[in-house]
């Protein structure tokens, strides 16, 4: 055989091989991937010293890690245990432990774990931290205003945010009426509507301005529905037992649909619910 | 009048683990005088380096004093006088001969215009002025020896300290170098040089000494002994016969 | 004096057309072109990310360019013998040694104006699209920051310069570089952890007196760290830079002038 052909046979062998191969590498990585990816977060200081003076990049590449979370499981929103809003969680708090100033975790764990997970309080100690770190920034204080008065019913706490808010530049002027308002129990329905348009105005992410253009819809429609026992109250002298009853009281022609497919229905306490319970979740 | 003078010279090195001790250079005393050719010769690791590194200062004596135009080596004064071509030079990659000159010349406080006649000339008489601007990267072993030699050159020094000068020159280098090193002494330059190439130092030194295991084993007036006696490699043959004698 | 200068300069030279410089270049206009496509992943925080990214990579193109070509420019020197016809000129050792470290400060302030300017690019272009109240971005602050990074690398060469001044070989004096490097960025956060006190982990006296030790021998390189600070605009406190330049002329002189002292004693054989 010619010399010169040896080395070249051997190559031809070897990139075979390589080619034949590279589907098993693959599976055999994606195997040890699995492993990986049930939550696995570093403690923050480890991740500081290894990260050196790249900490910035550390929290990015960190952030996009987390936000492939949201990607591929937020249509699967259901489907996500315990373990996985927790591991949502560590990532975000170990994220704004590099980067205390980074607004997008912060938006998205707060987003993900008070509306999704039910986790309103680690949702507040990752809104906390903007605060505190963000402290030019009046946006956070507000959602956590926000969190206290619609998932925890703390108005006083919620109000107390709101004033913080209220103070820092560039706040919406509304802030100080709707902290106002929080203090006297006034309006839940409404105030919450005026919350959500904020919010969902202030969004700048298609997907998350979907949603709370979602909640939105529901919140007014929820208003409808507590107007129109209103009148009914007015009318007949007594709270509805159901919603029919305002159908037949001709005060609305029908009955609303719950885009998130649940049906409305009166509480004991009086108040209009949904069955999809699109504010609490996680009490299902 | 002498203008090298080296007083018992002694230099001891120590090997680097073992820390033991090799002498390279033992109780050598020399002097050379103003406006004299001087030739050095010896085998391989007898010392001629060792002595030429420690006339620039790269190196110190472990015992005696050398001085230099009665001043020390150390002193800038000293090397403003002293042109060095060291054995198997090497430059920076990337520069150009004509950078390179002008770097020589810079340190020496020598003022652009001049810089340039004197390097125009030097790569002229060295054949390189067609590569002057090319990086020294791309030289060949003797355009690197003749940029080196350019280098030494540059600040128009009084002593020249040349280490093995015509090593990787071609004949015609060789003859080159040869003829420029025969200008300088017209020129009434000191010049100090290690050569293995005793036919070139039969022809252009005044003196010569052989070092031979780092003794100076003889020192030979080539015009005058030469020529009643025989040839310088004889008496070099005899030399280093003499010190194997010696170690058997 | 003019000496010292042109070595300097030729030292530059020898650095700017050597050909990994290229490489470092090549690499980093990459990663800012990298920039351009990654901050698309983020919602709000667009300009930090682009100034992370920037600021991240002139840092790190910067450092391969320390610590490979400049130590390179050092222990060649010494390893192929260069330093003969540097000596053998009227220049002294520590001449030699303070134009070697100019040299290598001409190449460090040269390439970072090349880096800063092309990494401004993608950090103006995220700036343009995206406009937010609560965003901030100072380019007073992003420029601050790209001095910083050259000070810090600066110091780098410095200390890279007095490790070659008494190695022989150019990878032990690289393996020491980086390893100063590395205590130099973490001796700050390791402070900062053992002052937390974990609860149930006793950290024992002696292991506390290395870190502190450490923290005096080592050049804090956190010092020189601001990219946090720069991505988000964040004003520094008053007289920082002033006590940064300070610390760094003074850490700076100390590791130039022991390569000095080191080189005076030093044979070439």
């Amino acid at each position: 055989m010619n010399l010169t052909m040896k080395p070249l046979i051997f190559f031809l062998i070897f990139l075979i091989a390589y080619i034949l191969f590279l589907p098993n590498f693959e599976t055999s990585r994606k195997t040890i991937k699995m492993e990986e990816v049930k939550g696995l977060t570093l403690p923050p200081a480890i991740v500081k010293l290894l990260s050196l003076e790249f900490r910035n990049i550390a929290a990015d590449l960190l952030f996009i890690r987390a936000s492939q979370f949201y990607g591929g499981k937020v249509e699967t929103i259901d489907s996500s245990t315990k373990e996985d809003w927790q591991w949502l969680y560590r990532n975000i708090d170990l994220v704004t432990e590099l980067d205390p100033y980074f607004q997008d975790p912060y938006y998205m764990g707060n987003a993900f774990l008070s509306w999704d997970a039910g986790m309103v309080k680690e949702a507040n100690s990752l809104l906390k931290k903007a605060t505190y770190a963000r402290d030019w920034d009046w946006m956070f204080p507000f959602y956590l205003g926000f969190n206290n008065f619609y998932f925890l019913g703390d108005n006083k706490t919620g109000a107390e945010y709101l004033r913080i808010a209220s103070q820092r530049p560039g706040a919406w002027d509304f802030l100080t009426t709707l902290a106002a308002r929080l203090y006297y129990m006034e309006g839940k329905t409404e105030a919450a509507r005026a919350f959500m348009e904020k919010m969902w105005e202030n969004e700048n992410d298609p997907k998350r301005k979907q949603f709370y253009l979602a909640r939105l819809d529901v919140l007014n429609k929820i208003f409808f529905l507590e107007k129109a026992v209103d009148v009914y109250e007015s009318r007949i002298g007594l709270p509805p037992g159901e919603l029919k009853a305002l159908v037949k009281a001709k005060i609305i022609r029908e009955i609303p649909r719950d885009p998130y497919g649940g049906s409305f229905y009166i509480d004991r306490d009086g108040s209009i619910k949904t069955t999809s319970n699109l504010a609490s979740k996680h009490s299902r | 009048m002498a203008i090298i003078e080296m007083d018992s010279l002694t230099k001891v090195y120590k090997k680097e683990f073992t820390r033991k001790k090799v002498c390279a250079l033992n109780d050598l005393s020399l002097k050379i005088k103003e406006g004299e050719v001087f030739g050095f010769l010896g085998p391989n690791g007898a010392g001629k380096s060792t002595t030429i590194k420690m006339l620039i200062d790269l190196i110190r004596p472990t015992s005696g004093h050398l001085s230099i135009a009665g001043r020390k080596v150390s002193d800038m004064s000293v090397k403003r006088l002293i042109g060095y071509l060291p054995e198997n030079p090497y430059f920076y990659d990337h520069l150009s001969a004509k950078e390179l000159l002008k770097f020589g010349g810079r340190s020496c406080d020598m003022d652009s215009a001049l810089i340039k006649s004197r390097s125009d000339s030097l790569l002229d008489q060295l054949e390189l002025t067609e590569a002057m601007k090319r990086p020294l990267r791309s030289y060949s072993k003797g355009m690197v020896q003749r940029a080196g030699l350019a280098l030494a050159l540059i600040h128009d020094p009084q002593i020249l300290i040349l280490d093995e000068p015509m090593s990787g020159l071609d004949p015609m280098g060789r003859i080159k170098v040869f003829n420029l090193i025969l200008k300088l002494k017209g020129e009434g330059k000191t010049i100090f040089f290690s050569s293995h190439i005793l036919h070139d130092i039969e022809r252009l030194c005044d003196r010569a000494a052989m070092l031979i295991n780092g003794r100076l084993s003889r020192l030979v007036d080539v015009q005058k002994e030469l020529s009643k006696e025989d040839t310088l490699e004889a008496i070099f043959m005899e030399e280093v016969g003499k010190s194997e004698g010696i170690r058997e | 004096m003019r000496g010292l200068l042109s070595l300097a300069y030729i030292t530059f030279v020898e650095g700017i057309r050597s050909r990994a410089i290229f490489g470092i270049f090549i690499m980093a206009i990459l990663m800012f072109a990298a920039s351009l496509t990654l901050t698309n992943l983020f919602m709000r925080d667009i300009v930090k990310v682009a100034a992370d990214l920037s600021l991240a990579t002139i840092s790190f193109s910067g450092l391969l360019m320390v610590l490979f070509i400049g130590n390179n420019l050092l222990s060649k020197d010494i390893d192929k013998r260069t330093i003969y016809m540097v000596i053998s000129r009227p220049i002294s050792r520590a001449q030699y040694m303070f134009g070697k470290f100019l040299g290598l400060f001409l190449l460090i302030i040269a390439s970072t104006i090349f880096l800063g300017i092309i990494s401004s690019i993608p950090v103006y272009l995220a700036g343009i699209d995206y406009e937010n109240s609560t965003v901030i971005f100072k380019w007073n602050i992003y420029l601050i920051a790209i001095i910083m990074i050259a000070m810090k690398l600066a110091l780098i060469a410095a200390v890279t310069i007095f490790f070659t001044s008494f190695t022989s070989t150019s990878f032990i004096s690289l393996v020491l570089t980086i390893a100063t490097y590395i205590i130099g960025t973490s001796t700050e956060t390791v402070r900062g952890i053992l002052k937390m006190k974990t609860e149930g982990i006793e950290i024992s006296p002696a292991i506390e007196a290395i870190i502190q030790g450490a923290y005096y021998i080592f050049p804090n390189l956190s010092t020189f760290d601001i990219k946090l600070q720069a991505s988000h605009g964040l004003t520094l406190p008053e007289g920082y830079i002033l006590w940064a330049i300070t610390y760094w002329l003074i850490y700076t002189g100390i590791m130039v002038s022991a390569a000095s002292i080191i080189m005076n004693r030093r044979e070439f054989p």
